[in-house]
């Protein structure tokens, strides 16, 4: 994403709009930046995120904002499907993939993180594996294909990380930006132990 | 999560009591499972002895949490003197990430309660980046240094493929290996790099 600081003013007005009485030492103006980023899918809300440089690490809060209406990124899929519901998104065979890339990094499962791999390289834990599970994972992976069903949606085939194992799945994306995995089978799994890797493509 | 114009309880204070109707926005930060992912968070630190002193802290009181729903960073906040969790709202249980997250985070609180608190930034940036790296370390070796007493739990394994996912894998081998801290350091700086 392409960053852009915020002016004073608008940092504060900015903090203004989110911060909460309860977390008040969390938004200090004095020691947070605000800055925010266009994305391809949304037609005027942004990303914005605030973050506190008073200590290390630094605290983030993202958020979708269109600078007066702001819904807090907290981890669940309902800030981004009220945005959604807004009328706002606009998914195209050119800006799925990017939809689906944020939608993952911003919503998490219960149990644990799920990562969209469109490169390999990107994998996580890629650089723990041994060689004959690190060269499995890059002959078995496939890239991202997306296919278009007009009213329906799209329906998009992609390697997943989850739960410490890659899946290709089949995930649907309804025009309202819903998504839901359909599918998935795993393609090398027990990726965090090495000694016993199954491939089953 | 809120709409755009209500808060929790579907009501919204205007005028004098309110925010004169300028803020439209409501946010209810708190996560919904906060006390029961803690409590579980607790009891897997408390089967290890360093552990059970750093929750002394805790049970007495001494340090708040705050659990946040979000996918941000967690840490102890000197500022605010506080820790801070940040964990998806979806999310009901203590995942090993969590568990590890706040060990380092009692350990920084316990450290900034002994009186080792950062210099101010702001006059000496290079003494402040050295202090905070150095604690970051000190704090990493102690999560090391729990995990190692937890290594006939059942908590484990998941312990350990989590310091892989947060890239302390290195760290915590060299820790076994009784590096020096220096050498731990220097692992350390690589994880950090990388991350």
């Amino acid at each position: 994403m392409h960053w852009q600081r915020l002016n004073r003013d608008d940092s504060v007005k900015t903090i203004d709009s989110v911060k909460s009485d309860m977390n008040a030492g969390l938004f200090n103006v004095a020691t947070s930046e605000v800055k925010r980023a266009r994305v391809p899918f949304y037609k005027s809300y942004q990303v914005y995120q605030i973050t506190n440089f008073a200590s290390l690490p630094s605290f983030s809060f993202q958020y979708l904002g269109d600078g007066k209406f702001f819904q807090h990124l907290d981890g669940t899929e309902s800030p981004i499907y009220v945005v959604n519901d807004k009328g706002d998104l606009s998914l195209s065979i050119g800006t799925v993939q990017d939809y689906l890339e944020f939608f993952f990094t911003n919503v998490g499962d219960e149990d644990g993180d799920i990562v969209l791999i469109t490169n390999p390289k990107d994998m996580p834990l890629l650089d723990s594996l041994d060689m004959d599970v690190y060269q499995a994972v890059f002959s078995q992976h496939k890239p991202i294909h997306i296919e278009d069903k007009e009213s329906l949606g799209f329906l998009v085939e992609a390697d997943l990380y989850k739960e410490s194992q890659l899946v290709r799945a089949k995930i649907e994306i309804s025009p309202k930006g819903r998504v839901n995995i359909a599918e998935q089978k795993m393609i090398i799994h027990q990726m965090l132990d090495s000694s016993r890797v199954e491939s089953v493509l | 999560m809120n709409s755009d114009t209500e808060n929790s309880s579907g009501y919204k204070l205007q005028g004098a009591f309110g925010d004169r109707g300028t803020n439209v926005n409501s946010f209810g930060y708190g996560h919904p499972h906060a006390d029961k992912i803690i409590d579980q968070a607790k009891e897997i630190i408390a089967e290890s002895e360093t552990g059970r002193l750093l929750l002394v802290m805790l049970n007495k009181n001494l340090v708040p949490i705050q659990v946040i729903k979000g996918k941000g960073e967690s840490g102890f906040s000197p500022e605010m003197g506080t820790i801070i969790m940040q964990i998806p709202g979806n999310v009901d249980k203590a995942h090993p990430e969590y568990v590890i997250h706040l060990i380092k985070a009692l350990h920084e609180a316990a450290q900034e309660r002994a009186g080792f608190k950062a210099p101010d930034p702001k006059k000496d940036i290079m003494a402040y980046a050295s202090f905070i790296h150095g604690r970051n370390l000190d704090s990493i070796t102690e999560v090391c240094k729990i995990v190692k007493e937890l290594t006939n739990s059942s908590y484990f394994s998941v312990l350990l493929d989590s310091l892989r996912k947060l890239g302390l894998n290195k760290v915590y081998e060299a820790y076994l290996e009784g590096k020096s801290r220096d050498e731990l350091y220097t692992e350390y700086a690589e994880a950090y790099e990388t991350l």
